[in-house]
């Protein structure tokens, strides 16, 4: 069975075999390993990759998964999984379209107030996680629709916290 | 001794000084905020008082919110830890006149040492060598840049009334000194509402070697060697270790006399830290003092198999020192690593999140003093670290392969935290040789990635993460249609 991986920035192919109950090897460029294994428990494996004792550590980490070898984290996930989510968005990712915080954080300042004009870049908000301040900007020109939060609130990433209305549809190509 | 002792701090630094008032049959009182129902302190305490929202001012800054706690538990004695209000002055004083009794120095030698212009007056008068530099604020540029030229430059401009590299700025020129003079007032004015500046000679490659101190209220002042915290980001320390690598004997004897010297002229009681800076040549110079229990405390009960806390609750209880100059032994060496919700490779970026799994590294001279567990969500309000992970050992290399092989047994999944990096850090021929200068990791660590040799393994753990769910999901959807006895289909009991 193959299985395309993308380990950090790197995409790597294996060919998988079962060898037995607790043993699969896995090939790639001419380079076979072979592994037995035993699931201590849900987060944890140990392995024996080609003689060589390993234990594993693992959890599941947005779209992915997490691997924690020797104190070194491994971020994997199917790559075959994430170009199928990739598709699915419309637009570029590489501009945020949205006004959210990159991470759990809560609310320190707003600096704009409903109908104020604003241009691309614009300093709109600053939230603040674990004592760190983050500015965001308006990711175009246009007009304060909505301020969605208040100076204290808790935020997530993928909440919208300030709603910009363009000033004309830019129409991106798939 | 106290019967009850409230905790006004929160995490790994809550729990390790209830840890010792239990062993005293002292009983704890925790406080927490609303981020904090959860946390490893409250679970631990006695009691808990819940203080309000997670906002820190609400909370764990609140200092009439605190003292109302105190009173309401029955607390006789308040230990405030390390940061929040542990070097605020007014809280000190509040505790003074509510007679509770405050587990520190006197709020009037907070104050005084807080400021650092003081500070430095006091301790030249008492014969203990500082920087060469200003002794008084000044705003009077014609005053500042004579002074410059006294002092000679490399010149560093300091903020009167901060910390944390706030309002400071080395100058190299005297064409770019009133500038900088400008730039360095207006950051200290918005960062600690005092726009205060003074100068000192700048230190090129200085160390930096801390002495921790304890005094008692009957005039007993015990110096408990040295701590050299070197290996720091953006001012914050990440790797602390005793001894110090550059300490010798003699080096080490007049040091500790200085810092018992600045203990004595301040007048002051309890626990508290030294900090020196040693320059290229040898000579140490005061830097400041640090009124309260160090997050780095750790390294120096490991080494002197001493007990601070236990010690601060004896001093605050009246008692004197249990201990002399002459019968302090200090033996092997110990390396401190503060473990942060950071990620290392986004430029040490909060890593907020819940603890999905942890495996905490154990063993000999293995100490873990941690804030976490499964199932804990971080809170993003407060300071991220995590836990301090020590290591003793008989010698430096061997406490050096003891952090190594700790660091690679600590398990976090759930956040990113500084591991890797540590592990590189301690493996590294600088570190091993000793070249621990404040400026370590932006020289030799600038643009770090791990090293990740096991890619082949982590890749093999994913697929069989994926077969064993798969296998599993089969087994219950199977389950589900066959052999359905009563014992599976029969719900809880009534209530």
């Amino acid at each position: 069975m193959e299985y395309r991986l993308k380990i950090g920035e790197d995409l790597i192919s294996f060919q998988t075999e079962r060898k037995g109950d607790h043993r699969i090897t896995l090939s790639r460029d001419g380079c076979v390993l072979d592994v037995e294994y035993m699931v201590v428990a849900e987060n944890h494996q140990h392995l024996m990759v080609n003689g060589s004792p390993v234990n594993a550590y693992i959890a599941p980490d947005g779209n992915g998964k997490t691997v924690i070898i020797r104190g070194i984290p491994y971020f994997i996930g199917d790559a075959d999984m994430l170009e199928n989510r990739a598709r699915g968005r419309k637009g570029s990712q590489a501009i945020p379209q949205e006004i959210t915080p990159p991470m759990p954080a809560v609310v320190v300042r707003i600096l704009v107030s409903q109908g104020d004009r604003v241009s691309q870049g614009d300093k709109v908000i600053v939230v603040s996680s674990m004592k760190m301040e983050t500015t965001l900007t308006s990711p175009s020109d246009g007009k304060v629709r909505a301020v969605n939060v208040a100076e204290g609130d808790k935020v997530m990433p993928g909440q919208i916290l300030i709603d910009i209305d363009k000033d004309e549809a830019v129409s991106t190509t798939e | 001794m106290f019967t009850k002792i409230l905790v006004a701090n929160r995490g790994e630094i809550a729990r390790r000084v209830m840890n010792t008032c239990r062993e005293m049959g002292v009983a704890t009182v925790a406080v927490y905020s609303e981020a904090d129902r959860k946390a490893v302190h409250v679970l631990k305490a006695d009691q808990a008082v819940f203080l309000g929202e997670s906002d820190p001012a609400a909370s764990y800054l609140n200092i009439d919110k605190i003292i109302a706690a105190a009173k309401e538990s029955g607390a006789e004695a308040i230990h405030p830890g390390y940061g929040f209000l542990a070097e605020n002055p007014l809280f000190a004083e509040r505790c003074e006149q509510e007679k509770l009794v405050f587990i520190g120095p006197p709020s009037r030698v907070i104050r005084e040492l807080g400021d650092k212009t003081i500070a430095r007056r006091t301790v030249a008068g008492s014969g203990v060598p500082v920087i060469p530099g200003m002794n008084r604020p000044e705003s009077d540029p014609g005053t500042l840049e004579r002074e410059a030229a006294k002092i000679g430059y490399p010149v560093l401009i300091k903020a009167a009334a901060g910390g944390g590299g706030k309002g400071m700025r080395v100058v190299t020129l005297p064409v770019d000194f009133h500038e900088a003079c400008i730039s360095a007032s207006s950051e200290a004015k918005s960062a600690f509402g005092d726009g205060s500046i003074y100068l000192e000679k700048y230190l090129s490659r200085p160390r930096h070697v801390e002495f921790q101190i304890v005094a008692d209220r009957h005039g007993h002042v015990v110096h408990l060697f040295e701590r050299e915290c070197s290996i720091q980001r953006r001012h914050q320390k990440i790797v602390e270790e005793t001894p110090s690598p550059i300490m010798t004997p003699a080096l080490r004897e007049r040091m500790g006399a200085a810092a018992v010297a600045v203990a004595k002229a301040s007048g002051y009681v309890n626990a508290g830290t030294v900090e020196f800076l040693v320059d290229q040549g040898g000579d140490f110079y005061f830097l400041e003092v640090n009124t309260r229990l160090q997050v780095e405390h750790p390294i120096t009960e490991m080494i002197t198999g001493l007990d601070l806390v236990r010690i601060q609750l004896e001093v605050a209880a009246g008692n004197p020192l249990p201990i002399t100059q002459e019968n302090v032994r200090s033996r092997g060496h110990a390396i401190e690593c503060r473990i942060y919700a950071e990620d290392p490779e986004k430029g040490f970026f909060p890593s907020p999140g819940r603890i999905i799994y942890m495996q905490e590294p154990s063993g000999p001279g293995i100490r873990n003093d941690c804030g976490i567990y499964s199932g804990f969500q971080v809170p993003v309000e407060y300071d991220p670290i995590l836990s301090k992970l020590i290591a003793c050992a008989g010698d430096r290399n061997q406490a050096i392969q003891k952090m190594i092989k700790a660091l690679e047994d600590y398990v976090i999944l759930g956040v990113r935290t500084p591991v890797p990096f540590l592990i590189d850090v301690l493996k590294s021929e600088a570190f091993i040789k000793g070249d621990t200068f404040t400026d370590f990791i932006d020289t030799h660590f600038s643009d770090w990635k791990p090293n990740r040799c096991d890619a082949d393994a982590a890749c093999a753990a994913f697929i069989i993460d994926e077969l064993s769910r798969a296998g599993k999901t089969r087994a219950a959807a199977a389950q589900g249609s066959a052999d359905q006895t009563p014992w599976q289909t029969l719900g809880p009991w009534g209530r």
